[in-house]
């Protein structure tokens, strides 16, 4: 019996698990002149054709309670530290930025994976302008990645969200694979902003998530109708390839209309609350992260006024606890002991301490700077009473590690106190 | 007693001498040397004298006058014969001259990537150029791999690296595919059956990155003794190569020592245990001193016999060397350490699993006790080549365990010691493999119409491709549509699934001692399992099968432990089936295997009693293969009571297990032998022969067409057994009173060969084999 390639590969194709995907109706002719425009226009030029819708909105417009003309008072050199860019500070204007957000073919990775839709806002004649350039087939990448690197190469400050690890790259291999001349050791090296981590930073302790539709809601107050859920977006390219219906496609247009909305929006927010927290109004957790924020940028006492502030509206337990360890550890560093001891103790004499952290503070406090051997065992013991009766159970190894610890530091202890003894 | 006087003294013990079937001697081979070649750069040739080298080996010096030529080489040498330099000189020559040239270095495992990577280090420090030299694998840091991408000269990976973790991400390797020079394919052979098949295409797809990118390599491939390396390096790199095996390197001389274990009982063919006699002959040789190395088939045996011999030695040597076990499984840290013991001869014997055939340096040890004959010849020269140092004596002994196939080798040694080692055969146009590796290609880079890759009716793939939404076709390329990454879908090995770890939690601290992969881990891990690392005895407590782990707990008891495994089998699909005039109906299809480790045995350390059993629940493991079968008429069974079917049957299978291997140049744990005296699916007595690897890779679509010499060789091995009713050697140990069962299997094969009225007249000519070439 012989048997054809074609059923050879369907036998094939059931042995190992493949699911053929269900047989659709007849494919609709893929000829260019057949693809629409998507509420865009065709642009055409050496490179081929492709698709290029643009919107504008007024400096008076706003996304959820911010306003679009709030980025008149972004403050260029306090961007450098809040969102730690590496480069030498330069001067640039709001003209510079570019916002840059991509809908992918896929999220496995990989170089098999393209970006069919990259959107770009930026700032032009008193307008924000978006626009959104789309390959409505494989054949029209060239000449989509060629207009997008002509509007980038214009623009020296990028701003994404989570683009350091996924739009950025994604887009350098696509400019690679494709010969686009795009110097990828210079560009956008000190002025790439991912907005992500200074996201994190702020609201990591109020948020479960930091993801872009969460701050939206929860930050922003802006809320979205008919949203298109990410995942789904690769499948609804797949298949407007194949029957031509632009409802959804249309649908994932707007979803990165908003996105890159969302990231000004995000952008514009963060400024204030890194320029100017007072007036911004901030919550407990809100004064906490940046307290962190700026302890990370090196600036102490900025931080140190933060946690002030977040204690004193002290709103939940967990994080007003957080603010004095930090607090308290300024105090250390500072010198300041009498502020830090009474911070720990304060945190230690409570009933229901469970926190070794304080406790072992106040036991090298009383070790090193007051030689008081007696109270730094007290200390050290009820630090080693908590774990032992806490935490054996729970991360196990850890907690293996920390009693090693405070064991040797009570066997130190012993020793010195028994030193002391004798030279009385 | 120094290594020739050992072996002096085994030619006078007459015990020892009865059980030799063969001794062959290989007289010592004088050094053939060549000049440094005239291009290489002097600050190199200042270095290699440095270390002592003044001048080349002749493979060495022919080989670089090669690649100087830009040609392809396969170059064929011994173990321990100076191969690495025949790459590494042309490799930093030509950085030397262009500081933009790149290399690849491919290594089958990872160890050996590490053993390179130091080797050419030091090599560069000595040179005191910045040239940088990277292992780029699955433990490399995160945060180096940028650094490796963009400036490594010289990149050491293994193929599933290259596969999974460089090639789908190539526009992070520009430097490195524009600049690509050599590619470097060491240890060729083992890329034989599935592996080879994958490699064959993982090249295929690097050349047309490479393509892409502009670079057009070199190739310089090693490979061990084996019957075709030069049609093998051709198949796996589609080009012409030229071969090098004239070998330069002396050799001191050497003793192959073929050991059948005495019969104990002749009529039920028992045999001595091989595993007993090897450790009496390996524990000869360690307690004179003489560093030697042993070979077992199994991780158990390797651990049976370093507890054994660990036993034996510390007694008559206060301990003062050790002995190791090595084996997959250990953990890279130890098996490195491993590595150096033997290397700096501080431990004196290790046993081993294959693990240690391949080209770890572990420098060249002095005797080596093979239990069991590895499966295949080039396996056994190259087990056998561990022993052997270039100016003193060595010796191997192969000793024979009591399967058939190992017995026919010992009773006729000239078929081993005449025959040409195997061919290493690929299929890389298989088209479960080659479907796979077009889709990764099709990811990497569209195709373009009218493109080649491997088969000329590769747009018929690609269009079904397009069928299955897979690909899209738009103006002449074909575009992957799908949001998946296909190579993370395809593993290079077959049985490589995620590993199962093994947790020591004898004390509080948590130690990880071990891993195993997850087909052995039921057999080997199973709760109460007695797990025996580096000779220690441990206990399993849990097994989190979900979690792939188990925790140990240390042990100290006088047995082992030993799993049954239980296969069935299902029909799916049948593909083709003939039915022959003897009535034999052969099938070739689909099926489902289900495995199940359902009991397991205590065996007591040296008698080998049985001690009790205990049951395993476990759940069973699925695989989809394809299989050939063979259904058996009432015509020819339907003399026989079920049970002499049964027995019949059984000892058949045992056979063509065995053989089946030797006509498909595989190993034995390619494929297996199932039987139903009454298949639900056909109705009749049926042999099964599935492939062991999921989806199959063609031996049993080999076997369909060559059944009847299989079927013959079984047919001659059992009729010219010895024993009276059977024996482990043919259809295995003797069953029921009778002793028909060896009858029975003769009659069955017989009528399924459709020559019974014939039978027993081939007597005269038996061991002609039909498939030596």
């Amino acid at each position: 019996m012989i048997m054809g390639l074609r059923e050879k590969l369907k036998a094939m194709s059931t042995s190992c698990h493949l699911q053929p995907k269900p047989e659709r109706a007849e494919d609709i002719s893929q000829s260019s002149s057949d693809r629409g425009s998507l509420g865009g226009r065709v642009v055409s030029s050496q490179w081929g054709q492709h698709v290029c819708r643009i919107t504008k909105y007024p400096l008076n417009h706003s996304y959820g309670d911010i306003y679009f003309d709030g980025i008149l008072n972004v403050d260029n050199a306090q961007v450098y530290k809040w969102a730690r860019l590496e480069g030498d500070q330069e001067n640039y204007s709001m003209c510079d930025y570019v916002f840059l957000d991509t809908e992918t073919t896929g999220l496995s990775g990989g170089v098999g994976t393209l970006a069919f839709l990259i959107g770009l806002g930026y700032f032009e004649d008193d307008s924000f302008v978006i626009e959104q350039h789309l390959m409505r087939d494989f054949d029209e990448e060239l000449s989509m990645l060629n207009n997008v690197a002509s509007i980038m190469d214009k623009r020296r400050a990028l701003v994404t969200f989570n683009g350091k690890s996924y739009d950025y790259p994604l887009l350098e291999n696509r400019m690679i694979y494709n010969r686009i001349s795009w110097d990828m050791n210079s560009r956008y090296r000190g002025f790439h902003i991912d907005l992500l981590h200074p996201s994190r930073r702020i609201w990591s302790s109020l948020l479960d998530s930091c993801s872009l539709a969460s701050l939206e809601s929860n930050i922003l107050h802006a809320y979205r109708k008919d949203d298109i859920p990410g995942q789904d977006i690769p499948d609804i390219y797949y298949r407007y390839l194949e029957d031509r219906d632009e409802t959804f496609m249309l649908r994932v247009m707007d979803h990165n209309l908003m996105d890159i909305l969302a990231m000004l929006a995000l952008f514009i927010k963060l400024a204030n609350i890194n320029q100017n927290p007072e007036e911004v109004g901030l919550k407990c957790h809100e004064w906490f992260g940046l307290g962190k924020s700026l302890e990370v940028q090196g600036d102490e006492a900025k931080a140190l006024y933060c946690y002030l502030k977040c204690i004193e509206m002290g709103e939940t337990q967990y994080i007003t606890l957080s603010a004095k360890d930090r607090l308290a550890m300024i105090y250390k560093r500072q010198g300041r002991w009498q502020q830090a001891v009474q911070l720990w103790k304060s945190m230690a004499d409570r009933e229901e301490n469970f926190r070794v952290l304080p406790l072992i503070e106040i036991a090298k406090y009383y070790e090193h700077q007051e030689k008081n051997y007696e109270k730094a065992l007290l200390y050290t013991d009820k630090a080693m009473k908590i774990l032992t009766h806490t935490g054996m159970t729970r991360n196990a190894g850890k907690n293996i590690h920390a009693v090693k610890e405070i064991e040797h530091r009570r066997n130190r202890l012993i020793r010195k106190r028994k030193d002391d003894t004798r030279c009385l | 007693m120094n290594i020739d006087q050992l072996i002096e003294f085994i030619h006078q013990d007459n015990s020892f001498m009865d059980n030799i079937t063969y001794w062959k001697t290989i007289e010592a081979k004088e050094a053939v040397y060549a000049p440094f070649p005239a291009w290489l750069d002097p600050e190199i040739i200042k270095v290699l004298k440095k270390r002592g080298i003044d001048r080349l080996y002749l493979h060495q010096a022919l080989t670089m006058d090669l690649v100087n030529k830009d040609k392809n080489v396969v170059i064929v040498t011994p173990t321990a014969s100076g191969k690495t330099l025949c790459y590494n000189l042309p490799v930093l020559n030509e950085i030397f001259k262009n500081d933009d040239a790149r290399s690849l270095y491919l290594f089958p495992t990872k160890a050996l990537s590490q053993d390179q990577v130091s080797e050419l280090h030091e090599m560069i420090t000595l040179l005191g150029r910045d040239i940088k030299t990277y292992t780029y694998d699955g433990d490399t840091p995160v945060t180096a791999r940028k650094a490796i991408r963009q400036a490594g000269h010289i990149v050491v990976t293994n193929p599933d690296m290259l596969h999974s973790g460089i090639m789908p991400h190539h526009t992070k390797w520009v430097k490195l595919f524009e600049n690509l020079k050599y590619v470097v394919i060491d240890e060729m052979h083992t890329y034989r059956g599935v592996f080879g098949s994958h490699m064959a295409n993982v090249i295929r797809r690097l050349k047309r990155i490479c393509r892409f990118y502009g670079s057009n390599p070199i190739f310089i491939c090693c490979s061990a003794t084996i019957a075709n390396p030069q049609e093998l390096a051709h198949r796996i790199i589609e080009e012409p190569v030229e071969l090098v095996d004239k070998n330069g390197a002396p050799m001191g001389k050497k003793h192959f020592i073929f050991y059948n274990p005495p019969l104990v009982n002749r009529e039920l063919g028992i045999r001595r245990s091989s595993l007993l006699e090897t450790r009496n002959i390996a524990s000869k040789l360690m307690t004179n001193g003489i560093q030697s190395i042993v070979f077992a088939r199994s991780r158990l045996a390797v651990e049976v016999l370093v507890t054994y011999l660990k036993e034996l030695i510390r007694d008559k040597l206060g301990n003062s060397k050790e002995i190791r076990g090595y084996r997959g499984g250990y953990l890279p840290t130890e098996r490195r350490q491993i590595e150096r013991g033997l290397r700096s001869g501080h431990i004196l014997g290790v046993v081993s699993t294959n693990a240690l055939e391949l080209g770890i340096d572990i420098g060249s040890l002095e005797a080596a006790v093979i239990c069991g004959y590895p499966g295949s010849i080039a396996s056994t020269w190259q087990q056998a080549g561990r022993a052997g140092r270039r100016s003193s004596t060595s010796m191997a002994v192969l000793v024979a365990s009591s399967n058939p196939l190992d017995q026919y080798i010992i009773q006729h040694p000239e078929y081993f010691l005449e025959s040409s080692p195997e061919s290493g055969l690929i299929s890389p146009n298989n088209l479960y493999i080659l479907l796979s590796h077009i889709k990764c290609a099709a990811f990497e880079l569209p195709f373009e119409d009218g493109e080649q890759f491997g088969v000329e009716t590769l747009g018929e793939i690609l269009a079904y491709l397009e069928d299955q939404r897979v690909l899209r076709h738009v103006g002449s390329r074909w575009y992957w549509m799908t949001d998946s990454f296909p190579a993370n879908a395809i593993s290079l090995r077959s049985a490589s699934e995620e590993n199962f770890i093994i947790i020591d939690i004898t004390r509080p601290e948590h130690r990880v001692i071990g891993e195993t992969d997850s087909f052995s881990a039921p057999m080997l891990l199973h709760e109460e399992a007695i797990y025996i690392h580096e000779g220690i005895q441990y206990q399993v407590e849990k097994l989190d099968f979900e979690e792939k782990k188990a925790y140990v707990r240390k042990v100290d008891v006088d047995y082992y432990t030993d799993a049954n495994l239980a296969v069935d089998l299902k029909v799916l699909d049948v593909f083709d089936e003939y039915k022959e005039a003897s009535g034999l109906t052969k099938t070739y299809g689909e099926v489902m295997v289900t495995a199940m480790v359902t009991m397991f045995k205590k065996i007591k350390f040296n008698t080998h009693e049985n001690l009790g059993w205990g049951r395993v629940h476990l759940p069973e493991m699925e695989m989809h293969t394809t299989a050939c079968w063979f259904s058996i008429p009432e015509s020819i069974t339907g003399q026989f009571s079920q049970d002499d079917l049964q027995n019949g049957l059984m000892g058949i299978a045992n056979v063509l297990g065995q053989i089946c291997p030797i006509f498909l140049m595989c190993d034995t744990r390619d494929i297996n032998v199932v039987y139903h005296t009454r298949s639900p699916f056909t109705r009749m007595p049926t042999l099964y022969i599935y492939d062991s690897h999921p989806g199959g890779v063609g031996f049993s679509n080999k076997i369909y067409e060559i059944y009847r010499d299989i079927l013959a060789k079984c047919r001659e091995i059992i009729e010219n057994c010895t024993c009276t009713g059977g024996c482990p050697s043919c259809i295995g140990p003797a069953v029921g009173e009778e002793n028909t069962a060896k009858d029975i299997a003769l009659e069955i094969l017989g009528g399924m060969l459709g020559d019974n009225g014939l039978k027993r007249k081939a007597k005269g000519n038996v061991y002609q084999l039909p498939f030596t070439t």
